[in-house]
């Protein structure tokens, strides 16, 4: 793993001997990042760790505390040590190392790195984990002698907070490290995680907090959040790239009017010899139906590989994900199709290369995604890119530019998560208690917290004790209750309630695949299900399978003999370009219209190219494309923004909203991550494209046109789980809680009817406006548009930026035999028109 | 007052049911109103969980009901069971609300026929004079009962499903609306309570359903949501 160039000997000479020795014994040196590590964590630091996969980020932050106790009075006496007969437990196993991981399956992984050194090092130190998957009996046992270091996730940590003698228990804890950091940004599992750290350092002020981040843009903002706003972190960058080799598979001939999809296929043999080749790869999609679809055709192409390809994703049943990365592990399987399931996690020495199909919408995600291969001492990460259409031809190049560029997206914090901290009063009130301002204090030391109004924090208050606002009390209710100023909760069927739903992680509505005679295959949504009749046959975990019955919110399936079946379309499957990426894009085409093609990926694509250039224009950087089209449908105006699809649904509900505001008139709205149609039965003028992009009423016309209500009651389901509201019941006795179950659209339609100015409805709103709508981001294409240059051209017929939005549009609307029809006969009709 | 409601009439048999779009119906021979499910308190159920949910539900539903008593003046108010929620349901705020609506409408004759989830609630209180039968109960050649009961032989009016179906699947508007479900035996009636959750009833071709969208009664055409 350490291989030269390190740090020269001196710089760690500070190093007790039985570090350096076992240095020596395995022939390694350390980098000189993770000895700035170590002594800023001597010196009492916070620190963020920068460091690419595969590069000894575990050993920078573990082993600081270790030779910290190496260097302390406590084991000066190294016969102790040696000999376990001596030790006394009270001397040496005492909690001094939280260790937060994402992923619970990641944590057995973690489990092996932090136990070896503490093996070969011969410490009397104990590390343990404590996640979902730990037995009840384990974790009792942990309670009565705590582990030296605990190894768990956000959600467990919550929970652990949830007892009132956690805090004796940590009462010698030195460090928390929560790795993979920019995973848990950005997301409500951060905001669980910055009000427990909040948490541990208000019972531990010396306490030092070290997080693991892969490479982002913004490591200092994701520095400050680790740190608290009380706090600061030292960054440290291991600068040394991991070689990394980026290519594409560039198809022999290309079609000039690509849509989603129709190319993939055709990677197939492609791919199954490069797959041929390589000892182990992984084969990332997507989305779960593109996985599945992928597996079916490999194993078609090969049928020899049937047992050495796997498939794994998110639906599938975690026994058999598990026996899968086991398989990978071992070096057993020659390749696996998955999705982001496999984007985090254990790592597999064994895999050499990674295969992308589809653009991954996000450099941050091509670099991760390629940085799972070549996972070993000196390795090379190789990523094979396969277009699924010509256009991600483009996203390709233009990833690999901005990674050689270093402009990866940045992640950030969340704010106002009310539902998290309202989860968060009752876990600290049931975990001894707490004080009003004391608690508010600790609070605003988050990022996520700190700017809290009063009035906010007094309803959330006023939310868990007394149910309403402050206005209203209901005497029925009862959560927490306060007495002489400290609010606790005292009654143990609430306490029991409140631990079963500790978590942030959103899950659909799932229910079970299983087989008649009982195996279980997996989770589907149950939108998906709704649509099954008796009989259908679709395809799942790489089966296809009959639809027997549904009960007990179990979907009951037998194999099914021959044919095919529809592969399920699973929710959010579909990720909007970065704008990191979209703006990488637009260079290209910008590079483009001036005649330049510099790689094989643009080379490839300079038909398509052409064909746009004739019929319309390729826009140039500092450009705005506008397409008037004419056809038997209507009226097409397509505008191209290069924003990524979800600030194209926002703007283009948008954009038609203010086109019918004075006009009453019918336009149907498209988008895809390049550009928006807007459809309508009469010309479409615009008198003025600058009123149309402006920014005045920016967040009122978005509420009015779009169902606005409809996008917050979804958003709702969230919330109401985190909050408390919705409550899935105890594991093996769901009918006891069958009378205080009901679903988030229900409550939602509730609170909204009896109590509109509930701060969960203006969360869920916000939500929407802010993560679904990017409203941010589409303020800044507003500003950019009306800065642009804008190109009206008027075309004859689609050009081939425009065929794939209007393929989206008729794909949405009708079924699929008839969309293949139509797709044909268009695409007949435009490469005719495009060989004149 | 009176305003005309989009309610749609329909012949079952032999017989005139005008289904309302206060998820009820009115049997103008008999001059009775039949509603189903109404889980009176459920909120305060939900409340005395620890579930923080706002009360209003059981008062809005009883003004609700006061507006179709009020338009059709019934001798009768046929509930076919689950009258409250829990037992837990039964708080002085809901039993004042029901206490209220209860004289106000005194003249009128109260049913309940018990569901299932009266037998663990409790029947309403004696004040409220409203009398209680175990099983179904008949008008006619119609029974009236909670559960649906295919086996019975005749005609059967009844709750319990909380029938609703969703519409409109394409780019993510769906919305679940309340229905009435008729089939070849037994017309199934929505929940009345507007705090209860809804499922897709089996339906079959032959069976119609009236979905309720708003203030209107409208009848969805059966194929359409059966196939795919």
């Amino acid at each position: 793993m350490m291989e030269q160039p390190a740090a020269p000997r001196d710089q760690f000479e500070f190093l007790p001997p039985r570090v350096s020795e076992w240095f020596e014994s395995h022939g390694w040196l350390p980098f000189d990042y993770q000895v700035e590590c170590w002594k800023a964590y001597q010196s009492g630091e916070n620190g963020l760790v920068n460091a690419p996969t595969g590069t000894g980020k575990t050993l920078a932050v573990w082993l600081g505390p270790i030779i910290e106790w190496l260097s302390s009075a406590q084991c000066l006496d190294s016969n102790t040590i040696r000999n376990p007969a001596r030790r006394r437990p009270e001397d040496f196993e005492s909690s001094t190392v939280l260790w937060i991981t994402p992923l619970r399956a990641l944590a057995a992984d973690t489990l092996h790195a932090l136990t070896l050194p503490i093996k070969e090092m011969e410490l009397p130190w104990s590390v343990e984990m404590r996640t979902g998957d730990t037995s009840a009996w384990a974790k009792r046992r942990q309670m009565k002698r705590f582990p030296t270091a605990l190894i768990t996730t956000p959600e467990s940590l919550s929970l652990l907070l949830s007892y009132p003698d956690t805090r004796e228990k940590l009462a010698t804890l030195k460090c928390v490290v929560v790795d993979e950091w920019h995973e848990l940004l950005g997301n409500k599992r951060g905001v669980q995680t910055e009000l427990a750290l909040a948490r541990l350092r208000k019972w531990r002020p010396e306490l030092r907090t070290w997080g693991l981040s892969a490479t982002i843009s913004n490591p200092e903002a994701a520095a400050a959040t680790l740190a608290g706003v009380h706090g600061s972190a030292r960054l440290i960058f291991e600068r040394r790239a991991k070689d990394l080799k980026i290519r594409t598979l560039v198809p022999q001939s290309i079609d000039r009017f690509p849509w989603a999809g129709h190319l993939g296929r055709l990677g197939v043999p492609g791919v199954a010899s490069a797959i041929g080749e390589a000892t182990s790869s992984l084969i990332f999609t997507n989305t779960r139906n593109q996985a599945e679809q992928w597996y079916q055709w490999l194993t078609l192409y090969e049928p020899d590989w049937e047992d050495s390809i796997a498939l794994h994703h998110g639906s599938i049943d975690r026994a058999e994900r598990e026996r899968v990365e086991r398989g990978l592990a071992d070096g057993e399987l020659r390749a696996v199709v998955c999705t982001s399931s496999l984007d985090l996690g254990v790592d597999f020495p064994a895999v050499e290369l990674v295969i992308q199909v589809g653009s991954p919408k996000g450099i941050g995600r091509l670099l991760q995604r390629a940085g799972r291969s070549g996972h070993h001492p000196g390795g090379v990460s190789k990523i094979i890119c396969v277009p699924t259409n010509a256009f991600e031809l483009i996203e390709f190049s233009a990833a690999r530019t901005a990674i050689e560029r270093g402009r990866i997206e940045p992640r950030r914090g969340l704010t106002g998560s009310i539902d998290v901290l309202l989860q968060h009063l009752v876990t600290i009130a049931l975990g001894g208690g707490f004080r009003n301002d004391e608690l508010l204090n600790e609070i605003r030391s988050t990022t996520a917290f700190a700017d809290i109004t009063e009035d906010d924090w007094q309803w959330a208050l006023s939310f868990v004790t007394n149910g309403g606002s402050a206005l209203k009390a209901y005497p029925e209710y009862r959560k927490v209750s306060v007495e002489n100023g400290v609010y606790t909760v005292d009654n143990e069927l609430i306490a029991r309630m409140h631990r079963l739903s500790i978590g942030t992680i959103t899950s659909d509505s799932m229910m079970l695949v299983q087989y008649v005679k009982g195996a279980k295959l997996g989770q589907i949504e149950e939108q998906f299900v709704a649509r099954l009749n008796l009989g259908d046959r679709f395809t799942f975990a790489g089966r296809v399978l009959e639809f027997v019955r549904l009960k007990d919110m179990k979907v009951f399936v037998r194999r099914s003999s021959g044919g095919s079946g529809t592969v399920p379309k699973w929710l959010g499957g579909r990720l909007p370009l970065s704008s990191q990426l979209a703006s990488a894009v637009r260079e290209k085409l910008g590079d483009a219209s001036n005649g330049e093609f510099d790689d094989p990926e643009m080379l490839s694509v300079k038909a398509v190219l052409a064909v746009q250039q004739l019929w319309s224009r390729i826009p140039g950087t500092d450009e705005l494309l506008i397409e008037h089209t004419k056809s038997r449908e209507g009226y097409h105006l397509f505008i191209y923004p290069f924003a990524g699809r979800s600030v194209h649904e926002g703007l283009a509900a948008l954009l038609a909203y203010r086109l019918t505001k004075d006009h009453p008139r019918s336009v149907n709205a498209s988008v895809n991550d390049y550009g928006i149609e807007l459809l309508s039965y009469e010309p479409i003028v615009v008198d003025s494209w600058s009123s149309l992009f402006g920014t005045d009423h920016l967040t009122d016309d978005l509420l009015t046109c779009l169902n606005a209500v409809e996008l917050a009651r979804r958003q709702f389901r969230d919330i109401a789980r985190i909050s408390g509201l919705v409550f899935s019941g105890y594991p093996g006795s769901q009918k006891a809680a069958r009378q205080i179950q009901a679903s988030s659209g229900l409550l939602y339609d509730v609170f909204k009817e009896n109590d509109p100015d509930n701060l969960l409805l203006e969360q869920a709103r916000r939500e929407v406006l802010v993560g679904q709508l990017e409203l941010s981001r589409l303020k800044t294409t507003l500003n950019r548009l009306s800065e642009e240059r804008i190109v009206e051209v008027k075309t004859k017929r689609l050009t081939p930026l425009a065929f794939p939005i209007w393929a989206e549009r008729i794909q949405a609307s009708v079924s699929t035999e008839k969309f293949g029809d139509r797709i044909k006969k268009m695409v007949l009709q435009l490469e005719k028109a495009a060989r004149w | 007052m009176n305003e005309l409601q989009n309610e749609t009439n329909v012949e079952w048999f032999g017989e005139l049911w005008t289904l309302l779009p206060e998820r009820a119906v009115y049997w103008s021979s008999q001059k009775t109103v039949i509603l189903t499910d109404p889980h009176f308190g459920k909120d305060a159920t939900f409340r005395s969980s620890g579930i923080a949910v706002p009360s209003g539900t059981t008062r809005r539903d009883l003004t609700r009901l006061g507006n179709v008593l009020d338009r059709y003046n019934p001798t009768r108010l046929l509930i076919l069971g689950d009258f409250f929620h829990a037992g837990s349901s039964k708080t002085n705020e809901t039993l004042d609300f029901l206490r209220c609506w209860r004289q106000h409408y005194a003249g009128i004759e109260v049913v309940n026929i018990q569901g299932n989830h009266d037998k663990h609630a409790g029947d309403p209180p004696a004040d409220l004079s409203i009398s209680v039968e175990m099983e179904s109960w008949g008008i006619k050649s119609i029974r009236f009962a909670h559960h649906p009961d295919t086996n019975l032989g005749t005609p059967l009016v009844c709750g319990h499903l909380h029938p609703a179906i969703w519409i409109g699947r394409l780019r993510g508007s769906s919305g679940k609306l309340p229905c009435f479900w008729l089939t070849q035996q037994t017309m199934v009636l929505p929940a009345f309570g507007t705090f209860t959750g809804g499922a897709r009833p089996p339906i079959s071709s032959g069976d119609r359903v009236f979905g309720i969208c708003d203030n209107e009664v409208l009848e969805i055409p059966v194929l359409q949501h059966q196939g795919k």
